[in-house]
Parts: C-alpha cells; structure tokens; sequence
C-alpha cells in the first residue's frame, strides 16, 4: 500500500512533473520563477490549491457520476478551484503581505492555472481512490515547486550571461525552459524500475 | 428534464456554498485599508502609466505616505503635485512638465515607402529584425507601438508617421521609452511657453538626406545663424536645440528650409 502511495507520488513529482513533463501551467512557470522566494511562494501556494481542490473535486465528481451529469466535470471544477484561490488570496494578503505583493497578479491567476485543472481532472481520469487522489495532487504540487525552484536558479544564471540580442529576456527563457524539461526526461526508465508498478 | 433540473441544482449549490465561505472569510480576514490612501489614488491620474518609477499610482500613493517627495507624478503634471503636496502638508517643490515629441516628419509623401513587410506590424518586431527598410534608417517606422503604448490616446500615425498631441500628452515619457529608434523626445519646460525642436535625427550626409526625404534636416546651418540665443548647435550633421536657451521665438523654424523645425507648445 505504502509503494503505492510512494510510486504514485514520485512519479507525479519526477516522471509526470506537470510543468516539465505534461506542459501544464507554464504561465506562473515563467513569470513568477524570476526571484527564489516569490517561486517558492508560487509554488506553496499552487500546492495548496491543488490538495485543496482535489479534496473538493474527487467527492464532487463522484455526486456528477451519481446523477450522470458527468459533462458538467470541467465547469464544476473550475467554480471550486475560483472559490479555494480566492480564499487563498484573503488569506495571504491577510498573514503574508509581502508574498501577496511578490505574486502580483498571478496569485489570482491560479484559477485559471491548467495545471490545478489539470490534476483535478486527472486524478479522476486515473482512476485513483481517495487517499490516492490526494497523494497525486500532493506530488503535483511538489513537483511544480520542484520545477520553479530549479527553474529559478537556472534563470538567475541566464540573468547574469550575456545572450545575442534576438535571445534576450523571453526567447532564451524558454530556451533554457526546455533544456530544464529535457533533462527531466530521463526520470522516465527510472520509477519505473524503482518501483516496479507503473 | 431532470438532467436541467439536477445541473441546475448543483451548481446553484456548488456557487452558494462557495459564496458563502467567500464573504465569511473576507470578512473575519478583512484589513482595514488606510482612507488616506484612497484620497491620494483617486487624486492621481489612475493610469498606471509608471512615468513615477513605481508600479502604479496605488503603489506611489503607497510611498507618498511614506515620505516621498510628491513632484514624481510627471503624467498629472503641476496640478496634481500642487493637489498631493496640500494634502500631505508639504512644499511642491521640483515639478517640471514635460512633453513628447516625435523626432521625424519623414511622411509617406516624403519618404519612399516601405518595403513589403508581411510580419507582425511592430516597430519593435520590425526594428529587431530587419534593422531597417525605409530609405532613411532613423526614421519613424509607423507601426505605432508608441500609441500602443500611450495610456492618455494622445498619439496617432498620421500618414506613416506618429504625430503627438500636445494638449492629451502628459509627458509620462512610455512612448520614448518603447520606440525602438529612439526618435520620441522628451522636453522638459523652463520659463519659456514654447520651444523649438528639431524633428529629425539622422545624421546622414546633406545631400543624400535630400535624395531620400523631403522634410529632413540637411545640416545647413541656417538655423544656427538665425538663433540670437546660441541655443541651435549642429552636431554629426544633424541641428539639436537645446531648450534650456531657447526662448520658443520660432526664428529657426521659419529659417529652415526643410521645415525639419517646429514650434511645440507647452500645455
């Protein structure tokens, strides 16, 4: 049951890592990975959203599988997710002033970050039970910390260097985006052998 | 019909509960905003234009009741230093208005026209990666990512040129900043209500300035000549004006035979 719960939660941290790997939520990615802190901040906080919104949308799907009104999955979803960030956003401007100004817009932006969505409605698509859903969105979570946190180092390399002048700022951020996303690729063979269940 | 019925229900449900626990939350979490600060946005001209060197005009009226000096609001110009220095109980003191102006006249009569450009119609997009295209490499490239970027609506392309208008224009200096070849220029006001300034920037030779475009200036010197303040100086072939001497008496303006001189007033 354990290996389970670990295999689950590192594959979503390391072989599905939702940022590098399934291309979900670039947008806090690349805006919000300038400074360490505020990264770290963003990715707390989307991390949060996701265990949260899970604990809501598992049960939520299964009262729409009750009453066969599956199609509504995508809508339900997002209201849930709208209402948690909003929340979120009191809390933090309340106890943590100077994150809710480090996040700027895109503390509220999290409602419609695809990568919250995404492991909502993928946790479903899975199959998982319960506890499980809980474990993927955690490891989601720490995986999309995980990414913003590498990422932000990375960057402040490339802040430093000197790129050729059609390079600078965006294009070598995104350049540098899939170096970092390659290099995840290869932790693709590995859960597979560690744990021997995916 | 029970299908409308239960989505109906559900959601309504979903939303109260949400809704509910929203206005709960903000209101036990709530933090009392300083009323002061409210005055002092709503006195600002609310474009978040960032001419100030803050983010916005919340985050200026943030500093201001923090100390700052209340003189970096170039966008509200006087008026509004004037308004911000009463309410807070200081001098206004350092408040200098300021205008913009587009440095080419080289319009789609003066100018050959622009070669076949499929792209994305940027100057900035443009300028990167073709470095130039008009027969005159510094001048105004009409694309119009100035007016794009004006939060006042003081700037239009008139005939493949940006034409500012003087009496929208607050100064706040986004224009100059996005140009892509640096031809929007900023005046800053002495005593004088108005002052020359030279609308052209290249510094090619006289003679191929002429063969290219009708309205540039050609390094004649005329307007030097005319000046009886010393404030026209020729440098790499092209007239500047500097408006700490000018006295806006519109001599040059009238001597320059390419018309590359006008007359700006200030508001």
């Amino acid at each position: 049951m354990m290996a389970e719960y670990a295999a689950i939660l590192f594959s979503m941290i390391l072989v599905n890592n939702y940022v590098l790997v399934k291309f979900l939520g670039i947008c806090p990615f690349l805006g919000v990975s300038k400074k360490l802190d505020s990264a770290v901040g963003m990715g707390c906080a989307v991390t949060v959203v996701m265990l949260l919104a899970t604990a809501v949308t598992w049960p939520l799907q299964q009262l729409l599988n009750a009453l066969g009104l599956g199609y509504l999955q995508t809508i339900a979803f997002i209201l849930v997710i709208a209402v948690l960030v909003q929340m979120l956003e009191i809390v933090v401007k309340r106890f943590l002033p100077p994150l809710h100004e480090a996040l700027g817009v895109y503390l509220p932006l999290i409602t419609t970050n695809c990568a919250v969505l995404g492991v909502t409605i993928l946790s479903v698509d899975e199959g998982y039970d319960y506890p499980e859903a809980l474990v993927c969105a955690l490891g989601a979570g720490l995986g999309f910390l995980l990414a913003m946190v590498l990422f932000s180092g990375v960057r402040r390399r490339v802040e430093e260097a000197d790129p050729p002048k059609a390079f600078k700022g965006m294009p070598i951020t995104l350049v540098s985006a899939a170096l970092v996303s390659l290099s995840f690729m290869c932790f693709a063979g590995v859960a597979d052998n560690l744990f021997g269940v995916l | 019909m029970d299908t409308i019925v239960w989505t109906v229900l559900l959601m309504a449900a979903v939303g109260l509960v949400g809704s509910v626990l929203l206005s709960i939350v903000s209101k036990k979490l709530a933090i009392g905003e300083d009323e002061r600060l409210a005055y002092l946005v709503s006195i600002l001209p609310g474009v978040n234009c960032g001419s100030c060197g803050f983010a916005g005009c919340e985050q200026y009226a943030k500093a201001l009741l923090d100390g700052t000096p209340p003189n970096a609001c170039t966008a509200g110009g006087v008026r509004v230093a004037e308004e911000l220095a009463a309410f807070l109980g200081v001098e206004p003191t350092g408040v200098v208005q300021r205008e913009a102006f587009v440095a080419c006249k080289g319009t789609d009569d003066h100018l050959d026209p622009h070669l076949e450009f499929q792209g994305v119609p940027s100057c900035r997009v443009f300028n990167t990666l073709f470095f130039t295209s008009l027969s005159c490499p510094f001048g105004c490239l009409g694309f119009g990512d100035c007016a794009e970027a004006c939060a006042f609506d003081a700037i239009r392309v008139e005939n493949g040129v940006a034409r500012i208008d003087t009496a929208a224009c607050t100064g706040c200096g986004a224009c100059a900043e996005i140009c892509p070849r640096h031809i929007i220029k900023l005046v800053s006001q002495n005593e004088a209500p108005a002052t020359a300034v030279v609308t052209c920037r290249n510094t090619m030779a006289g003679r191929r300035t002429r063969e290219v475009c009708g309205a540039g200036c050609i390094g004649c010197m005329k307007c030097v000549k005319t000046c009886a303040f010393e404030a026209v100086a020729v440098e790499n072939g092209c007239a500047r004006v500097d408006p700490a001497k000018c006295t806006g008496c519109g001599a040059c303006a009238e001597a320059c035979p390419t018309g590359a001189i006008s007359q700006l007033v200030f508001r």
